[in-house]
């Protein structure tokens, strides 16, 4: 227990040591994320029901992956926030606008990585974006809304 | 997709426009003429026989403004009307250009309705490369261009004049490489690629749109930008024009919210040519604003909905040449 806390400190402050140009807006700062309510986010038709649970901002490791030709992109990582998390899919703050059917990386703080595909993208502000993604699994993929 | 296009698909012919079989050597393919709804094509010209021009004339004098090949040689009638009509110095750059729209009115439209990715980039590149080449090489003079835009909304009327536009506004904002221009020009004719993805019923409705239903619409800029981007002959410009041409300057507009500063500035030249097409062109339910209104408006949406220079460049061509 002590190990897997440990480990979970150390991927923590890696993280954290990544580089972040989000300038978060004011309903995402401080220690929870306000309160049962969400930003609503048009076009997000869920499956599944989502209880949200007020808690921080979790970060979590970012990277590009090359999928769009006419969009260069940086091979580097970037600490993003995670807003909420469900089996098929996650929605993230990051620094820029990313394009629908865009594919990233996101390390999470329990070290498992996940390849994932943007389906929308909402501006909060200049160094901030809201992405709504859907996880890749290697034959099918599990739609982001669920 | 109109009557004509969907009555011709039936027999496996191509709808081409009348006007580009007159003068010439006629195209090496057999021409069918097709009478009202339902009627069987029949043949109006032979292949290796010199074309009826006085017949040809009184089908135009009486309306009959497409003519059909059949698809298997379509290749062929392409080739003609590369090599006789477009690149015929002779005719002057005006008559190309509308000889241009109208020969391709069925080709591009087809295309975009229900052609795959491939086949749309591949016939619009081909469009907008002439249509640089007739009205920005040529220089057509802009005020009898303006005369000659088709103000009946259909696809590809709407998808043609926003592509025109573009490329005479690019061109007043300075924008000179011919390759640039031929993108911004494709873009245009691509910028509402996402509509063929929403239901009919939803683009072709009179009344106003529900809540729901404007949703629906409102996805057509992402649509159109998922269906391009996997494509390696679009580039930025272009995927910005079919995914930001909603944005506005003020940051109110869709998909993203994006304000100004940070939306691409080819996507802010078709939003204005956009609006301004949308505004002049007749629909089913109103007719379109004369250009003055039109002007207005914009200028009363510069820096909410749109860049106030691009406004600004856009009225300063439309009044010089009105
Ligand atoms: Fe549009
Ligand atoms: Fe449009």
């Amino acid at each position: 227990m002590l190990d897997c806390d440990s480990q979970r400190e150390q991927l923590e402050t890696a993280i954290r040591g990544l580089k972040c140009l989000l300038s978060l807006p004011p309903e995402y700062t401080g220690d929870v994320l306000g309160d049962v309510q969400m930003p609503s986010v048009p076009g997000c038709e869920r499956r599944f029901s989502r209880i949200y649970c007020p808690g921080p901002l979790v970060p979590a490791g970012f990277r590009y992956q090359p999928s769009i030709a006419a969009v260069a992109r940086e091979p580097e990582w970037y600490r993003v926030y995670m807003v909420n998390l469900s089996r098929g899919g996650l929605q993230i703050l990051h620094h820029e606008q990313v394009f629908p059917g865009e594919h990233f990386e996101i390390g999470l703080l329990d070290g498992s990585r996940r390849l994932c595909r943007a389906a929308w993208c909402h501006y909060l502000n200049h160094c901030c974006y809201r992405v709504g993604a859907a996880f890749v699994k290697e034959s099918s993929e599990a739609s982001a809304a669920d | 997709m109109t009557a004509t296009t969907e009555g011709a698909c039936e027999y496996g012919l191509f709808p081409i426009a009348t006007k580009t079989l007159c003068d010439g050597s006629p195209p090496d393919v057999e021409i069918f003429l097709k009478g009202g709804k339902g009627a069987r094509p029949t043949l109006f010209h032979k292949r290796g026989t010199p074309l009826d021009q006085p017949a040809l004339e009184r089908l135009l004098d009486n309306g009959v403004r497409t003519l059909y090949v059949s698809s298997a040689e379509i290749d062929q009638y392409n080739d003609y009307l590369l090599a006789e009509v477009m690149a015929n110095e002779d005719r002057p750059p005006l008559e190309r250009f509308e000889l241009l729209r109208d020969a391709s009115q069925s080709v591009v439209l087809n295309a975009m309705v229900s052609g795959h990715a491939e086949s749309v980039l591949q016939v619009t590149g081909e469009f907008a490369e002439r249509l640089v080449d007739v009205i920005w090489d040529r220089q057509v003079v802009l005020m009898d261009l303006f005369g000659v835009m088709a103000h009946d909304y259909t696809t590809f009327t709407h998808a043609s004049n926003v592509s025109t536009y573009c490329l005479i506004l690019a061109e007043a904002l300075g924008i000179r490489s011919a390759q640039q221009l031929v993108s911004i020009a494709q873009g245009g004719l691509l910028h509402d690629l996402g509509k063929r993805h929403v239901p009919k019923k939803i683009l072709n409705k009179k009344s106003q749109l529900s809540e729901t239903e404007w949703r629906e619409m409102q996805k057509h800029p992402t649509l159109g930008f998922q269906e391009l981007c996997g494509q390696d002959d679009v580039d930025l410009g272009q995927l910005m024009m079919v995914y930001q041409h909603h944005e506005r300057w003020d940051g109110k507009g869709y998909p993203v919210g994006i304000p100004a500063e940070e939306t691409h500035l080819w996507a802010r030249i078709c939003a204005v040519v956009d609006a301004f097409d949308a505004l002049t062109t007749d629909r089913p339910y109103r007719r379109g604003y004369v250009a003055e209104n039109a002007i207005n408006y914009l200028d009363m949406q510069a820096g909410k909905s749109f860049d106030p220079e691009i406004v600004r460049c856009w009225i300063a061509i439309l009044k010089e040449n009105s």
